[in-house]
């Protein structure tokens, strides 16, 4: 280093916010708390930290680096180091505004009924509303194949002739990597009829990313073959509850099988479509699910006016102790407790759709949300700018 | 010699080089006496005349040059006479050795080693020697300092004698002297010369040949022509050494360059750096959780256990599932088949006072609060608890203000029936109870005799209210029996049914508030790990319910 640069006259450039990109880190299975931090940075500085691919946090610029240096392991010493070096303001302030930083992350982390807006000081941002670079999630729609018999209404529109093939998959995945989606949902059709199911979810886990499943859980009453998807790194799945199916069940069983032998965390929910025919059998339905050992259920109704039996289903479910999921793929309808408490949720679509998360069909053509039928682009021929923009229109 | 004149300040007293006898030899030598008339002429010029004697050291070289240095350039060698023991000298020309002054080459009149020898100098015409007093700017002020030699030629002391002869015409009340130097007597001797002009005489008969004095006197201005007297420039003005100033002013030029250099490099670092902002981290998540119950609202509220029962007891009565068979200790008879709309947490309610047994009473209702307490922070998942909390206070403010605005008795009994749990959610709700019916009748809702059978009054147990067309009439009670009974009622429950409220809430947080689990062993804790649920008070019924996530 020469004088000048000594002296800070020469070799210093302007310091600038940390420049786009995406982090993640996974707690290593020692750690008592299975969590995940994605930690993406937008243009300009700011950031968004998703903790378990549940948690979106806003952060501003400065609680962005202090998240870039928690997620990427910065020594304490050093972080408070570089903040002052790169802003005006004392090592032992920055210092001290990382401490607090982190451990309000780890209380967040460790603390999951805390409510971060009471104790921990957080702002409230309401979901969905800002721009943002990127959607949270990708659901990936990887085929429209369903097993036999299957009811007519789980049939999707057959939009596509054509399945993108394992490799394009992949090239799919790099992608959502690259622009900072930090979570892929696999969907369908049934994606366990998928082969490659397994090899996708280990190459989305490769990337760091939270990987979930959306299945009618038939195939996953075969333990063996949860175990390959549970090893390859699959996070998090949603039964989509057929309540005469026993395989239905079975999977039930089989994931709570695999947790008490794993010891793991896994996070398994169930979906509940409320129609007129079962609305009776509900509660006795949500008990049933409750013993079952789920982490959640997602509960939808296939028509506006069960909407007090829906919100009356949503109780019970949480005397049960099951927390209610209502932004994973399924339901797609609007219709979840939720989404029709929300003023802003009275649409014909789930808020959030087009903007929070994108749907992949099974040939990379990129729709809003599945049964949104306008397409934004293909992930793999066109360019995510492009994709991104027309998203942004149509929000 | 040199002879130096200064100034009013000494500006070129450094600038010049103390005098030097010869070049190039061993010079050694004492001053014996060395006697200076300065004579400030009326034309505003200096004459000057040196008489200096020299005494050379045996061991010297003979002293065969004498350099004296003059005030500035303006004087001349042709008014220049020297005179070496009478011999005049005629070597005279501009000393290469000081800056401003002229060279004597004594000759073949050199000074011996081991004698002495007397020197006579005289110059006149020096210009530019006048300066304008700083004190009073109608005097001028002139100023002077004999020459002096190099302290490495001389030795011993020498009889130093300085007469100042001032312009023709002053009188002796006009000049001023300046202060005299040290060992020169405070005052001059003051006389008048033989062209009677004022002389200011000073002598020290213990001088140093090699020492820089300064003398100086004013007289007004008049005296000598305007145009002669220049004005005292900066340094002089402020008395700075010209020859002290300069290496003053490069030791500052150093040191401002380097505090430039640093206050360029603070400027520069902090301009690189940018602003602070302190981190700001805000949640996504829905505001306001609407669509709870006044218990489950009681549970955000963190209200006690023994009032959130009462609400209960309160809402299961109001819907006809159950009636109080007796009031101390609480013994509710249920309706059977229980009536539709019930809550899971009522119904569980209900079933708890099936049990015969206190403990396994007590049990059932701490199982019910845990559910409740779980089902509360289930639905407060996704939302904010401060927006809730805000919300439902609010509600309950309403609530209260519904009831004392209405118009009649019997309007705001009908209003207090509907709203009574939301109004129990007030804080003071026992002091208002007592304030808003205490004094006058009060219309009992029609399930008051399911609630308080004491009053004397078999109602049904089912409501109703809707008679096609008939009239209920209500019964009144005494306002202040009303609200007595509202109020006992929280009491009945600590007392008969849970028993010590403090250990019936601590088995219910114990569950749905455990303990955090031990500290993360992953180096990353920064001031003692995550903190617990920081409602997990013993003493109230709270939860950490909700929120944002």
């Amino acid at each position: 280093m020469g004088l000048l640069e000594r002296i800070g006259l020469r070799g210093g450039e302007k310091a600038e916010p940390l420049k786009p990109g995406f982090y993640s880190y996974v707690a290593p299975p020692s750690h008592p708390f299975n969590y995940r931090l994605h930690l993406r940075i937008e243009p300009g500085g700011d950031g968004l930290l998703v903790v378990n691919a549940s948690t979106v946090l806003h952060l501003n610029q400065t609680a962005t680096e202090y998240a870039y240096h928690f997620v990427t392991l910065t020594p304490r010493e050093k972080v408070a180091e570089q903040i002052a070096k790169r802003y005006r303001v004392g090592k032992q302030r920055a210092d001290q505004d990382y401490a607090d930083f982190a451990n309000k992350i780890q209380a967040l982390i460790e603390t999951p009924d805390l409510d971060p807006v009471t104790y921990l000081g957080f702002g409230r941002h309401a979901p969905y509303t800002d721009t943002m670079s990127a959607p949270y999630r990708l659901d990936c729609a990887l085929t429209y194949k369903l097993p036999k018999g299957a009811p007519k209404a789980a049939v999707p529109t057959k939009r596509v002739a054509k399945e993108l093939s394992t490799a394009q998959w992949k090239e799919v995945i790099d992608k959502a990597r690259e622009v900072g989606i930090p979570h892929i949902v696999f969907t369908g059709g049934e994606p366990t009829l998928r082969s490659d199911l397994a090899e996708l979810l280990m190459h989305a886990e490769d990337h760091g990313l939270v990987t979930g499943l959306i299945t009618d859980g038939r195939k996953l009453a075969d333990t063996r073959y949860l175990k390959t998807l549970l090893d390859a790194g699959l996070d998090h799945a949603m039964i989509v509850l057929q309540p005469s199916k026993e395989e239905t069940w079975d999977s039930l069983a089989s994931f709570a099988y695999w947790k008490e032998v794993l010891n793991d965390d896994i996070f398994i929910a169930a979906h509940l479509t409320l129609t007129k025919q079962n609305t009776k059998q509900a509660n006795a339905l949500i008990d049933r699910l409750a013993q079952s050992g789920i982490s959640a259920i997602s509960l939808s109704a296939n028509e506006l006016a069960l909407n007090n039996k829906l919100q009356a289903a949503r109780d019970h479910a949480a005397a049960r102790d099951l927390p209610l999921v209502w932004d994973l793929p399924v339901p797609y309808s609007a219709l979840n407790p939720v989404n029709l408490e929300l003023e802003e949720g009275k649409g014909s679509h789930p808020v959030g759709a087009g903007h929070a998360w994108l749907y992949i069909e099974p040939d990379g053509d990129v729709l809003p949300e599945q049964g949104i039928n306008k397409k934004l682009g293909n992930m793999l021929k066109d360019d995510w700018g492009k994709i991104w923009g027309k998203a942004k229109k149509q929000k | 010699m040199k002879l130096k004149i200064f100034s009013f300040v000494l500006l070129l007293a450094l600038l010049l080089a103390p005098a030097r006898v010869a070049q190039a030899q061993t010079y050694a030598f004492t001053v014996l006496s060395e006697i200076v008339n300065v004579y400030w002429e009326s034309d505003g010029t200096l004459t000057l005349d040196y008489e200096i004697v020299f005494s050379n050291a045996d061991y010297a070289d003979p002293i065969d040059y004498v350099d004296i240095g003059l005030p500035n350039d303006t004087y001349s060698t042709f008014n220049t006479t020297a005179s070496i023991d009478g011999q005049p000298i005629n070597d005279i020309f501009p000393s290469p050795y000081v800056e401003t002054g002229v060279a004597l080459g004594l000759g073949g009149s050199a000074i011996p080693p081991g004698q002495i020898g007397t020197l006579r100098m005289s110059t006149s015409g020096i210009r530019d020697v006048l300066y304008t007093d700083n004190l009073d700017d109608t005097y001028a002020s002139a100023v002077f300092s004999p020459n002096y030699f190099g302290s490495e030629f001389v030795v011993g002391a020498t009889a130093l004698t300085v007469i100042y002869h001032l312009p023709p015409g002053v009188t002796p009340a006009e000049p001023r002297w300046h202060p005299a130097p040290s060992g020169f007597g405070e005052q001059p001797i003051t006389g008048i010369d033989p062209q009677a002009r004022i002389t200011y005489t000073w002598r020290n008969m213990n001088a140093s040949a090699s020492e820089f004095y300064l003398f100086g006197a004013s007289f007004p201005k008049i005296y000598v022509p305007a145009g002669t007297i220049l004005e005292p420039n900066f340094a002089q003005r402020y008395g700075f050494d010209p020859a002290i100033l300069i290496p003053i002013l490069f030791c500052s030029f150093i040191i401002l360059f380097f505090v430039f250099i640093i206050w360029l490099s603070i400027v520069s670092n902090r301009k690189r750096r940018m602003q602070y902002l302190p981190p700001k981290i805000a949640i996504e998540g829905h505001g306001i959780k609407r669509g709870l119950t006044a218990p489950e609202a009681g549970i955000l509220l963190e209200q006690p256990m023994d009032k959130i029962m009462t609400m209960i007891l309160f809402s299961v009565i109001k819907k006809g599932a159950a009636q109080v068979a007796k009031e101390e200790p609480l013994e509710l008879a249920l309706t059977s088949p229980l009536p539709d709309g019930l809550r899971d947490y009522e119904v569980e309610f209900l079933n708890a006072f099936k049990e015969g047994e206190a403990a396994r009473r007590r049990r059932a209702l701490q199982e019910m609060m845990v559910g409740l307490v779980k089902g509360v922070a289930n639905k407060m998942r996704g939302f904010s608890k401060g927006e809730t909390l805000e919300f439902y206070r609010k509600i309950t403010d309403e609530a209260w203000e519904q009831v004392k605005s209405a118009d009649t008795p019997k309007v705001q009994s009908k209003v207090y029936e509907e709203n009574i749990e939301w109004t129990m959610l007030d804080p003071n709700y026992e002091e208002e109870t007592q304030e808003t019916f205490s004094g006058r009748p009060v219309y009992a809702p029609i399930w008051w005799g399911r609630y308080s059978p004491s009053s004397g009054r078999s109602i049904p147990s089912a409501p109703s209210r809707s008679t096609g067309g008939g009239r209920v009439s209500l019964p009144t009670l005494p306002g202040a029996d009303f609200a007595a009974s509202v109020v006992g009622g929280a009491q009945r429950f600590a007392g008969g049914v849970i028993g010590n409220l403090s250990d019936f809430t601590g088995g219910v947080t114990k569950v749905t508030n455990p303990p955090p689990p031990p500290s993360r062993s992953s180096g990353r804790s920064y001031s003692g790990g995550g903190s617990s649920c920081a409602c997990a008070c013993a003493g109230c019924a709270c939860a950490c319910a909700g929120g944002g996530r």
